[in-house]
């Protein structure tokens, strides 16, 4: 018989607090290294992530919780395929989300180290950039251009072919 | 302001410029320090997933954007092997054999298997290997050295495409 699932708390930044199930929190290498250490008792500190940015974070582990589970319990081939699908509808839905909430979800998927929600976010910067400028990209992801006007002109230059 | 308050203040934002918070680029893109609208930069290893997946070409747009975006960059392209870059910028220059037409503005980005305005070019690797000798004077030896080496893209038909013209460029010099 499954025993009742073990509910950690989380708590954000801007205290707010959050209670999952401990397989969901654990899909966060950093959150599942903190339990070990302190045990899934104490509630476990998140002074980079907002509360915010953390609900997406969860809502993210819970539907790859359930997708793994749901994969588990298929007995057809053609129903892996159904939640393939399923699952990468919800994956379109959930990035429908402005740049900066997407900027701050890289940010914590990094630092809570959940492998597949970044990988899906650098997927998704990477759709954007597609197709835009160097100064467009800047623009829209706010990175800083620390070239020198010489250096950026040596780069412009070199590469130069590839924009004809 | 009090001298310490002051102190406290720059402190503060010593600390939060350190750790890329307080970093905003001006329109142009050139970075200088604000207090709004701010966001921090990406873990170099973070630009390095962004990368990994996009095309040479891509790549080479995103090196322009900073040094951080500069080195992971770089690191791909070599990682790919200098071969794919130096044959997406050879590629750039030819010509399409058959239709004459600049290939690199017809097919911009592409890794496509075949021209679209004469579709002809061989996309089988006996026809390739075998226009390459009866057409160019290829040496068997020379193509066999090829296919150990030559690395263009997960499209094995543009492989073959981009081999018959680096073998038609190579002949050519």
């Amino acid at each position: 018989m499954a025993g009742k699932a073990v509910e950690v708390k989380l708590y954000s930044c801007d205290g707010e607090d959050f209670r999952v199930p401990s397989t969901v929190a654990s899909r966060s290498e950093t959150v599942k290294n903190m339990l070990e250490d302190t045990g899934e008792e104490d509630a476990v500190p998140l002074p980079n992530v907002h509360g915010r940015t953390l609900s997406l974070v969860l809502d993210f582990c819970k539907r790859l919780v359930q997708y793994e589970k749901d994969l588990q319990d298929i007995t057809e081939d053609f129903q892996h395929g159904q939640l393939d699908d399923e699952f990468n509808a919800w994956k379109q839905d959930f990035l429908d989300i402005d740049q900066a909430v997407l900027y701050e979800l890289i940010m914590a998927a990094n630092f809570l180290n959940v492998a597949e929600l970044l990988d899906l976010c650098c997927k998704e910067v990477a759709r954007l950039i597609k197709g835009k400028s160097p100064e467009e990209i800047r623009a829209y992801f706010h990175i800083k251009n620390d070239f020198t006007p010489q250096e950026e002109e040596e780069v412009r230059r070199e590469n130069q072919w590839a924009f004809e | 302001m009090s001298f310490a308050s002051e102190h406290l203040e720059c402190a503060k934002r010593t600390q939060a410029e350190a750790s890329g918070e307080l970093r905003k680029p001006n329109e142009d893109g050139r970075g200088e320090f604000a207090g709004m609208d701010l966001l921090p930069d990406l873990p170099s290893h973070v630009i390095h997933l962004i990368l990994q997946d996009m095309p040479t070409k891509d790549i080479l747009k995103c090196i322009r954007l900073s040094k951080a975006w500069r080195q992971e960059g770089l690191l791909i392209i070599y990682d790919r092997g200098w071969k794919d870059y130096a044959h997406l910028k050879a590629s750039h220059h030819m010509v399409c054999e058959l239709c004459g037409i600049n290939r690199a503005k017809q097919h911009k980005y592409s890794h496509l298997p075949e021209c679209k305005d004469c579709k002809d070019i061989p996309t089988n690797q006996f026809v390739a290997r075998k226009n390459a000798v009866e057409k160019y004077g290829a040496k068997e030896s020379f193509l066999n050295n090829l296919d150990k080496t030559q690395h263009y893209g997960p499209k094995a038909n543009g492989k073959l495409l981009f081999r018959m013209y680096r073998i038609k460029d190579i002949l050519a010099r």
